[in-house]
């Protein structure tokens, strides 16, 4: 049978670092294609040369057909509404050439409810959940008539049924004869929905083979280049003092009646689906957004957090969901990136800035973290999406927080860092920090958590205890 | 940027040599007397500078060095003038700079505060600014010049010293911007000012102070421009803002945030200031001379842009 | 909505009082800028005469040098139903849809100053000022005396898109012309701006082009030449500066020699004849078509005479 798309012997370099070493890929029509690998190995350049975004140095693409891409941060305008995002460009016109609504709106309709998708083309995006909007764009892909669609890191947002309805979406595709490519890191969803198998490390093609063939310890070995035990380490006890208390916190119209404690050297794990508000809770928590009843008190004193600035001079630290929205500094390096929450005490004197002092302290940290970049001075943006979380955590660590709020802390991130990132978060709770991390990784929280606190639509569900959790009391919790 | 420089100058060079058959650079009058005609717009640059790398703007300037410079010169009149304030006369030189500099911080002050607290974009706010300073130059004298002033304060802006105040200026602010948490935050807030909040910057509170340094650095301005003419007048400083934005954006400060330095706005500068001189001297129809400006502006970002993009992928 | 009521009423009100009675006539004047030093002079000079008639009153704005502004303040001149109008061109040469407009109304139109481009006015349509090229003329023939009609001359000149400018530079090269001696070596816009008299002739003298004399189109310009050849170490006299208006900054130049000679612009004379003959239209009496009031040259020897005119 002939291939979809063939790579032979691709080569891409960019100054100073070799991106493909020579990848070779097949994909067959009709198939699901994993592929996997740490971030940094490749994936994303790859996947841009395919998608015809950029070209090879060397070596042959072979494509019989279109193949469209859909991001991990999608690509859509949110002022405007789905139709207008889904046509962009492609708009129908009267014969005054002007947009003919009624045909736009038609079309949207029968793309969507071909794809079984629960979404009216009048929506705004930007009053859309992450999960949806990501249905937007994989129906404008489809729409496209690609024979290949490849799917970066998808379900990163997506709810169990959420995720499900994609699955069948694919299902779809597959009957149609298109492909699809699907980069993720999550090993049960390839052996869930994979056919074939590819991983690459470093630029190279580690192996590829049929997805029933392989076993999960096997990929990870190929993925990391050594066997991993235990993704999730924590061994600490945590002290019996409480650091955060949390009690009646509400946001009129957004959650309410929010309590809870965390104590000194404890995790707690906030669970919970798109919707359920943890993000909200976070932000309040952090004086990003203003509570209008409740009371927090931190080592027992009552305070009032109204802004970050404060939270900060509380040992507060916010790591965000979405790091290109409000974590990094895109333009600026990845010193400049690390050191902004760094800029008091013995770092400044009289307003001016001890920079060697600051260099020195930042770059230990990339070392620790195991940051992948040339230098410091390189500009965060040409990072990888896992090492720019690893430079915002560093920035956050920089402060040395006493509590520590997580929201998504592994999204995006390959097997690799995540575990180094978890051992980061154990080490620093084990070292007397409270930490709060929402996560909408079952296995994660699970793994990480003394505690789990569930929520459901702006309420707390349930707390569960360590030794009482398990995937689906908590999905019974938080579904329900 | 530097390249794009010596490459107008040389250019400069060329054609005055067809043209008078002299060398238009190897004249150490000529190269100060270039950058002297820019400094006051370079010192509106070097605020203007911080102000777009916070990721806003500022079309005041203008104005208010009109308005600063009115205040200033009516407290910096001799007796013998038919003075503003007949009981002020004769006044010490800092009384009129202290009012000069005052009136250019307020100006800054109101502007910042109307962006950092009503939400009013910086276009607009400052907008308003440009009409109201100028519109109360103008009421302040009823449009009469205000001139007749003290020695003490006209040697402010006697010889080179222009120069010096501006590069001084100059120093001071990349310093500043370089080594300072001031500075910092400033980068910080204009690559992404919600981050710059979620890290504990309080985004508000330097927004104001940016924006009243640049008004301060317009009353800088104003106070020198008026000394150098020895004269006040409503009618100074029309249009100084767009050439202090070219000069920044020559320079390298990107309109969108986050990106510039000093040292490439005050090299924005000299170009302007090379361009003004090298119209003179090759005789370049007046008519011509804007035109001939604006296009050597656009092809100067375009030509740095360019080499930008070359070395990044 | 009983306030949108009130509001309507009152403006209905409002409107209707003011055709019904007959109040003091009102002549609407329109300068071209307020804050230039010659036209501020020009309008207090309109104000103080005006104050000195009984039952006359003016009414003032400022176009900013923008023509469609200049137009519109006429246009609701006429729609308030003033007496007369006097106009300070911001464009000499887009005068005609101004002067359309107040015939059209029938009210009488007086244009000060800067002459119209159109070579013959209507009826009711006057001028009254000066001759730009008697300006430049009488600057230029003074200087030519001084320097013994030999030498360079650098010309200062004002605004493009002025008329007084095109004119009293055509003025002073036409002199030049005439002398075999003389030649001009330099001619920039200075934009009637002291700052850019500066800017210029520092420029200029680094050029180490010989100069004898600078003939800039207004006293500010020359000023700032002034201030360029001081700071330069030239001791005065040595270059010869020639402006036009004589303004009180200018005359006390000519007092310590530093400025050669200056033309007097008769600002009182021009606002003076600009008042009455707008009363005399009004009141239906007939006024030259051209109204001049003489430039007067002033030097070293006669400026004492000119310091409160």
């Amino acid at each position: 049978m002939q291939y979809l798309l063939e790579v032979e012997g691709v080569r891409k370099a960019f100054p100073g670092v070799v991106a493909l070493d020579g990848v070779s890929l097949q994909v067959r029509p009709g198939t699901v294609h994993a592929l996997m690998g740490e971030n940094g190995a490749g994936k994303s350049t790859l996947m841009k040369i395919i998608a015809g975004l950029d070209r090879p140095d060397a070596g042959r693409v072979t494509l019989r057909g279109r193949a469209a891409m859909i991001h991990q941060e999608l690509h859509l305008m949110p002022p405007m509404t789905v139709a207008e995002n889904i046509w962009i460009g492609r708009e129908p016109l009267t014969r005054l050439g002007l947009i003919d609504h009624r045909a736009l709106d038609r079309r949207t309709v029968e793309l969507l409810a071909g794809l079984h998708l629960d979404i009216a083309p009048g929506e705004r995006i930007a009053e859309m959940t992450m999960a949806r909007r990501q249905m937007v764009e994989i129906a404008r892909a489809v729409s496209y008539a690609s024979d290949i669609l490849i799917m970066d890191e998808p379900t990163s947002t997506l709810s169990e049924p959420e995720v499900d309805q994609l699955f069948g979406i694919i299902a779809d595709l597959k009957a149609r004869g298109s492909a699809v490519i699907y980069i993720t890191h999550k090993i049960n969803e390839v052996f869930r929905i994979a056919d074939e198998v590819s991983v690459m490390r470093d630029g190279r093609m580690i192996g590829s083979a049929a997805a029933d063939s392989m076993d999960r310890d096997r990929l990870i070995a190929m993925m990391v280049g050594r066997e991993l035990t235990q993704l999730f380490p924590k061994d600490n006890t945590p002290a019996a003092r409480v650091a955060l208390s949390v009690s009646g916190l509400s946001s009129r119209g957004t959650f309410a009646d929010v309590s809870f404690d965390v104590r000194a050297g404890e995790i707690v794990g906030i669970a919970g689906l798109v919707g359920s508000r943890r993000t909200e809770v976070a932000e309040t928590l952090f004086g990003l957004r203003r509570a209008t009843a409740g009371e927090i008190r931190i080592d027992g004193v009552p305070v009032e957090i109204d802004s970050p600035a404060t939270a900060i001079t509380h040992g507060m630290a916010f790591l965000t969901e979405d790091r290109k929205l409000s974590g990094l500094f895109l333009p600026l390096s990845v010193q400049e990136n690390m050191e902004v929450t760094a800029l008091s005490g013995g770092f400044v004197h009289m307003g001016f800035v001890r920079q060697r002092q600051l260099m020195a302290a930042c770059g230990a940290l990339a070392a620790t973290l195991r940051v992948k970049t040339p230098d410091l001075f390189e500009p965060v943006q040409h990072l990888s999406g896992g090492n720019q979380q690893k430079v915002l955590v560093g920035r956050w660590l920089l402060t040395s927080p006493r509590i520590l709020i997580l929201d998504e802390p592994t999204r995006g991130i390959d097997v690799g860092a995540k575990a180094e990132i978890h051992r980061l978060i154990s080490g620093l709770a084990a070292g007397g920090a409270a930490v709060i991390m929402i996560s909408s990784e079952m296995p994660e929280i699970l793994g990480m958590s003394d505690r789990v606190m569930v929520m459901r639509e702006g309420r707390v569900a349930g707390m569960l205890d360590r030794c009482d959790a398990n995937q689906i009391d908590l999905m019974r919790l938080a579904a329900n | 940027m530097l390249l794009v420089l010596v490459g107008i100058a040389l250019l400069f060079e060329a054609i005055g040599w067809s043209v008078r058959g002299a060398s238009f650079l190897f004249n150490g009058q000529r190269l100060l007397v270039m950058v002297l005609q820019v400094s006051i717009i370079g010192l509106l640059a070097i605020g203007m500078t911080q102000v777009i790398l916070t990721g806003g703007i500022d079309l005041s300037s203008g104005s208010v060095v009109a308005l600063s410079a009115m205040m200033a010169a009516s407290l910096a009149q001799t007796p013998s003038a038919r003075a503003v304030f007949p009981a002020l006369t004769d006044l010490p030189f800092v009384v009129p700079v202290a009012a000069g500099l005052a009136t250019g911080a307020l100006a800054g002050l109101v502007n910042g505060s109307l962006i950092a607290y009503t939400g009013i974009p910086p276009f607009i706010a400052t907008l308003g600014m440009m009409v109201s300073a100028r519109g109360l130059a103008r009421y302040y004298t009823k449009g009469q010049p205000i001139s007749m002033l003290t020695d003490g304060y006209t040697r402010i802006g006697e010889g080179a010293r222009p120069v010096v105040i501006f590069l001084v200026t100059a120093l001071v602010f990349h310093v500043l911007l370089r080594h300072t948490r001031y500075g910092k935050y400033t980068y910080a807030i204009g690559a992404n000012p919600q981050a710059a909040r979620v890290s504990g910057i309080r985004v508000n509170r330097h927004l104001l102070r940016v924006y009243t340094v640049a008004g301060l650095l317009a009353g800088l301005g104003g106070v020198v421009t008026s000394a150098r003419a020895a004269s006040g007048q409503a009618g100074m400083g029309v249009s100084y803002e767009l050439d202090a934005i070219a000069a920044a954006v020559i320079g390298g400060t990107s309109l969108s945030g986050g990106v510039g330095r000093i040292a490439g706005t005050v090299i924005g500068t000299v170009i302007l200031g090379i361009m003004t001189s090298g119209f003179t001297f090759i005789g370049l129809d007046a008519y011509i001379q804007d035109i001939v400006k604006g296009a050597v502006i656009v092809l100067a970002v375009v030509a740095d842009r360019y080499r930008h993009r070359a070395s990044h992928v | 909505m009983i306030r949108f009521a009130v509001l309507l009423i009152a403006l209905v009100g409002s409107s209707c009082s003011a055709s019904a009675v007959p109040a003091a006539p009102v002549i609407g004047v329109s300068m071209a800028h307020f804050d230039d030093n010659f036209l501020t002079l020009l309008r207090v000079a309109m104000a103080d005469h005006a104050a000195t008639l009984p039952g006359v009153e003016l009414q003032f704005t400022d176009a900013q040098g923008d023509v469609g502004k200049q137009l519109s303040q006429i246009q609701t001149f006429v729609a308030q139903d003033v007496a007369a109008i006097i106009v300070n061109a911001a464009d000499t040469a887009a005068t005609a849809s101004m002067t359309k407009a107040a015939r059209e109304a029938g009210v009488p139109l007086v244009y000060v100053n800067r002459r119209p481009a159109e070579a013959t006015l209507p009826d009711g349509v006057v001028f009254v000022g000066s001759e730009e090229i008697q300006a430049g003329t009488l600057e230029m023939e003074e200087l030519a005396r001084l320097m013994n009609h030999r030498g360079n001359v650098a010309v200062m000149v004002g605004e493009l898109a002025s008329n007084g400018a095109q004119l009293r530079t055509k003025a002073v090269e036409d002199v030049v012309a005439k002398y075999p001696g003389m030649a001009i070596v330099e001619k920039q816009v200075g934009n009637f701006q002291r700052e850019r008299g500066l800017d210029l002739m520092n420029n200029w003298l680094t050029t180490g082009t010989k100069i004898d004399a600078v003939a800039a189109n207004n006293d500010e310009m020359a000023i700032g030449a002034i201030m360029a050849i001081q700071q330069a170490g030239i001791p005065p006299g040595k270059i010869l500066v020639g402006g036009v208006d004589a303004t009180p900054d200018a005359l006390a130049e000519l007092a310590k020699g530093t400025l050669t000679v200056t033309v007097f612009q008769n600002a009182r004379g021009q606002a003076r004849g600009a008042v009455e003959a707008a009363v005399k239209m009004l009141r239906g009496e007939k006024v030259e078509s051209v109204v001049w009031i003489p430039f007067e040259l002033v030097t070293r020897e006669n400026y004492k005479s000119f310091v409160n005119r």
